[in-house]
């Protein structure tokens, strides 16, 4: 059975525990300002260092709403609390031949942390999209960042927010990046709006399978069928579960469920 | 050739005009009632299907296999039942539906028909005084076993279901009590229509009253009658059939 966490989805992305490799998908790119600006911000008044790999222009948002949200970025900046770093100049640090390299990946992060702590900071936060600028056109060198990532956390024991524009209930994508993207996370936040996310998953299994007490069970056994070992919404195992049990039923649950999110779920 | 005066002309062109919108409208109908039957027999093929290839890749002794295994069986009696519905209308429509006329004990035919169907996931109640009437055995556990059904269908799992067959000023009344959706006043007014739909809470899809359909026609051609009550939405539903009791020997 899929590990099913016990606090609200967005709990998963903001606060997530050492080691911990999460991963948000949105639609919107002010929903996921959002998400990583109150992630910074729990960790700075936690006390935590934050260290932020992203794009020009998502870095300098982040900053606003961070300050918006009541931090001192400069501050905190000053003092080696809070690490912005842009994504493009890292990728350049260790890519070779459209592939990551395990040294120079961990050649180019490890020092960032290295000082951290020794501003005195023990606990940091990770925020990592290079991930995201390269799936558009390098799905498995992405992939393989991730699994880089993953080691690194585990050495580290340091938590990873990671963020893909992509939409879980869109037939391509929901498909094929979301299994290997979930394959490669603790943690999978499928939707901007989880909630929302659930009821338009759950209505439209309805759709397909029918409104009698069967559809709940049928429902439970596909939610059970294959465990995972991450952790995602039970609607989101049902997805993937389901799509490896009949994809063509999986899309038509898939279908039918964007068209509840985008009216309201 | 014979030519039409205005007055003549004008009427004719206003039949001719009712005639086609009557058309057009029975085809619309029409349309609309294969659509809705396609995606009524749909949903329990697509359970069916799932639960076939769960059944396929796991191992036989692992409870969720036996499990699959009673929703396999429970979905194709559904997309059975749904077939053999419209195979009455059908037959009611063409005038080739034929009845026995025997006297049957029904209390105990109630029993039997419950006990056909297996639903572990709801409690059905029954309470059945010994009630005698004349019609076809058949067809009074298709109208039972039809409203069983209906119940079972819109009762979320580990609602309870009730049967009671008691007399009633001259009839014998079969009364199916569930705790399920329930129904809004309009679909109440509807359901025993064979297009009727409703949606359920949480805007789930519309269905299509097929098996509620042919129990109307069935009580009807018993001399009977049948009544949908419903206090709303969530509040549950009953359907009371009455039947001409049977005289006494």
């Amino acid at each position: 059975m899929s590990k099913i966490a016990p606090t609200p989805w967005d709990e998963a992305a903001e606060n997530p525990a050492p080691g911990e490799h999460v991963v948000q998908m949105y639609r919107d790119p002010e929903l996921l300002i959002g998400v990583v600006a109150r992630y910074c911000q729990q960790g700075l008044v936690k006390g935590e260092a934050v260290v932020i790999i992203a794009t020009e222009d998502h870095r300098a948002a982040f900053a606003r709403k961070l300050a918006a949200l009541g931090a001192d970025v400069p501050a905190c900046t000053r003092r080696g609390q809070y690490v912005d770093l842009d994504a493009h100049q890292c990728l350049a640090e260790f890519m070779i031949d459209g592939a990551p390299d395990r040294e120079r990946f961990v050649a180019a992060v490890t020092p960032h942390l290295d000082n951290a702590r020794r501003a005195g900071y023990e606990r940091i936060r990770l925020y990592g999209e290079m991930v995201e600028v390269l799936r558009p056109t390098a799905f498995a060198a992405a992939m393989r960042l991730e699994e880089l990532w993953h080691e690194l956390l585990e050495r580290e024991a340091q938590p990873l927010l990671c963020a893909y524009q992509i939409d879980p209930l869109d037939r391509l994508e929901g498909r094929t990046l979301v299994p290997a993207i979930a394959q490669r996370h603790s943690h999978v936040v499928p939707a901007d709006d989880a909630p929302r996310f659930a009821r338009a998953v759950e209505r439209a299994f309805l759709e397909v399978f029918g409104a009698d007490a069967d559809t709940t069970v049928l429902r439970q056994l596909c939610e059970r069928y294959r465990p995972h070992t991450t952790t995602m919404p039970p609607t989101q195992a049902v997805l993937l579960n389901l799509d490896e049990l009949n994809p063509y039923l999986g899309d038509a649950v898939r279908a039918a469920a964007a068209a509840y999110y985008r009216a309201g779920g | 050739m014979m030519l039409l005066a205005g007055e003549d002309l004008a009427e004719a062109l206003t039949r001719e005009r009712s005639a086609r919108l009557a058309a057009e409208a029975a085809c619309r109908k029409k349309e609309e009632f294969i659509a809705a039957f396609s995606h009524e027999l749909g949903t329990p093929l697509a359970s069916a299907i799932v639960a076939a290839t769960l059944i396929e890749r796991l191992s036989p002794a692992d409870p969720r296999a036996v499990t699959a295994r009673h929703v396999l069986g429970r979905q194709l009696d559904q997309a059975r039942r749904l077939v053999e519905d419209l195979l009455d209308l059908e037959r009611v429509t063409t005038g080739t539906l034929e009845l026995a006329a025997e006297r049957v004990e029904v209390a105990q035919l109630a029993r039997d028909s419950v006990a056909a169907i297996i639903v572990p996931t709801h409690e059905i109640r029954i309470e059945a005084s010994p009630a005698w009437v004349v019609g076809d055995p058949h067809r009074l556990r298709q109208i039972i076993g039809n409203l069983i059904t209906n119940a079972i269908k819109h009762t979320p799992a580990g609602g309870h279901l009730s049967l009671r067959v008691f007399h009633d000023d001259g009839a014998v009344v079969h009364r199916v009590d569930d705790t399920g959706r329930g129904m809004p006043a309009d679909l109440v007014r509807r359901v025993l229509d064979a297009l009727a739909q409703g949606e359920a809470p949480g805007g789930q899809p519309s269905r299509l009253g097929l098996g509620l359909s042919v129990v109307r026609i069935l009580v009807e051609l018993h001399g009977g009658r049948v009544e949908a009550l419903s206090e709303g939405l969530g509040r549950g539903s009953s359907f009371i059939v009455r039947l001409p009791a049977a005289p006494t020997l």
